[in-house]
């Protein structure tokens, strides 16, 4: 499903990925570990397509991912449908003016009928329990608020892949054991799963593969 | 009820234990995101073109009353030989450059070399000739010694160069402050427009809709940031009064920039 070949990326001068190689199969529960600055956010952005491999091949279902590709919407459309990307910052994801409309949001892109989008909209509010919270502008819920907001704005979109950055940071006992909870369940369905997480109880719990990034940002099978 | 909440978390909705069968229709990127991007990009990537300090370069605060200098003997001269020995002298330092700054620098100087060969067209015609190309030469060394500054030097160098100037350091904390926030602002914006891209999966009726969220939620973000780092500098004793230990330490390297500088303005007097 996700291939990386020789993937190598860097920032001005500075090296963040050298010579990854990752295949991830459909259905699989990839957890990325390393230590900071190692390059796990460098190596998520690369497989949601925001930045591109300076060397290598990145490629999802056979489509091989470059700059030119995406510049078909066509398929950056598909593509970002398919592969869903909850940022490790939820401040920076949320834009709409009400927690329903940030939700609603990508099912009215994808042109869903009108009661397709209110029946995913409210499964997903109850889903995350913001059913009080609805009306509100997403910028002034607590971390923990917009951390559900942010995933269940995701998954409205029912993404084949889910990949997280840190989704545990900052969030009380009861939120994480109700993510992981979650998460669990969306792995049982067949969705493939890639987090980055320091969370040791989450990595155990949802893991079915893990890879850890070195300082020399290279990527080891463990 | 914290049981409760954990039940109801396992039971998924049907249509997301389906795959979804998705056909996008076609909608173009809309030129007003596309055109914030480009400003945004250039703001997030201002900490990174802060200049770096070269190996023979001056200390901040004497390349700044260096470069001032340079630029009023530029405007104030009114021979034209004058005028081309600064022409060839910014050359050849600008040959010290590598390939990226050079391009960059020129970039800033043509448009403004553009401008003011606009504005002087008139004299042309008006039997002024020499003038068009006198005052763009002139525009074209002071802006191109303002880019050699600014390449050369960082950022928090150059702001800090103005103590010896005797501008307030209140003045030139807030200036730090703001350039920091324009890039960190820059960045904020451009990730929140990186997620809408993410999440525009098909036809947004209400593009412009959209951009106000961005703008709207930048706005909320610099404000709770400057409450917060105003808190803070409160809480480590902040009170309204900015003090900061400067000292202009004179350095082998200024030595050389020092006697060109009396060599441009012997040169001046000699040629006036």
């Amino acid at each position: 499903m996700i291939d990386l070949e020789n993937v190598c990326y860097a920032y001005e001068n500075e090296i963040a990925l050298r010579y990854v190689n990752l295949h991830i199969e459909e259905g699989e529960s990839v957890i990325i570990q390393g230590p900071n600055g190692c390059g796990k956010s460098t190596l998520i952005r690369l497989l949601n397509g925001i930045i591109f491999p300076s060397e290598g091949k990145y490629s999802y279902k056979g489509n091989e991912i470059t700059e030119k590709v995406l510049k078909n919407n066509s398929f950056a459309k598909w593509f970002h449908q398919q592969v869903g990307y909850v940022f490790q910052n939820a401040d920076t994801q949320l834009f709409c003016s009400s927690v329903e409309e940030e939700i609603a949001f990508g099912p009215v892109q994808m042109g869903l009928p009108q009661e397709v989008i209110a029946q995913r909209t409210e499964d997903c509010i109850r889903l995350f329990h913001l059913e009080k919270l609805r009306n509100r502008p997403p910028y002034h819920l607590s971390g923990g608020e917009k951390r559900k907001v942010s995933l269940a704005c995701i998954l409205s979109m029912n993404p084949e892949v889910l990949v997280l950055d840190e989704p545990l940071a900052g969030l009380d006992e009861k939120t994480q054991e109700m993510l992981i909870n979650f998460l669990k369940e969306f792995h049982k369905s067949g969705k493939t799963l890639i987090i980055i997480t320091h969370n040791k109880q989450l990595a155990k719990t949802l893991g079915t593969r893990f890879v850890y990034m070195n300082e020399e940002h290279e990527l080891v099978e463990q | 009820m914290e049981k409760d909440e954990l039940n109801v978390m396992q039971e998924m909705p049907e249509w997301m234990l389906q795959k979804e069968e998705y056909i996008p229709s076609s909608d173009r990127e809309a030129f007003l995101t596309k055109s914030t991007k480009a400003v945004l990009g250039v703001l997030s990537r201002m900490k990174f073109q802060g200049g770096k300090d070269g190996r023979f370069s001056a200390t901040p605060s004497f390349q700044l009353f260096y470069t001032l200098i340079y630029i009023i003997l530029t405007a104030c001269n009114q021979n034209y030989f004058f005028t081309l020995i600064m022409f060839a002298g910014v050359m050849v330092v600008l040959a010290f450059y590598p390939a990226k700054s050079i391009r960059r620098i020129l970039a800033g100087t043509l448009g403004a070399v553009v401008i003011s060969a606009l504005i002087l067209t008139p004299a042309m015609f008006m039997g002024n000739p020499q003038i068009l190309l006198r005052i763009t030469t002139k525009v074209y060394i002071s802006v191109t010694l303002i880019g050699i500054l600014s390449y050369g030097t960082s950022w928090n160098r150059l702001t800090a160069a103005l103590r010896t100037f005797r501008v307030p350091d209140l003045l030139i904390f807030t200036l730090d402050i703001t350039l920091k926030y324009i890039s960190v602002l820059g960045g904020i914006s451009l990730d929140i427009l990186t997620a809408l891209k993410l999440r525009s999966v098909g036809k947004n009726p209400e593009k412009a809709r959209s951009f106000s969220g961005i703008l709207g939620t930048s706005f909320l973000k610099s404000r709770e940031m400057s409450d917060e780092m105003y808190a803070s500098m409160c809480c480590r004793g902040f009170t309204g009064e900015y003090h900061k230990k400067h000292k202009y330490r004179f350095r082998k390297q200024d030595l050389l920039h020092l006697l060109l500088l009396v060599c441009c303005l012997l040169l001046f007097y000699y040629l006036k």
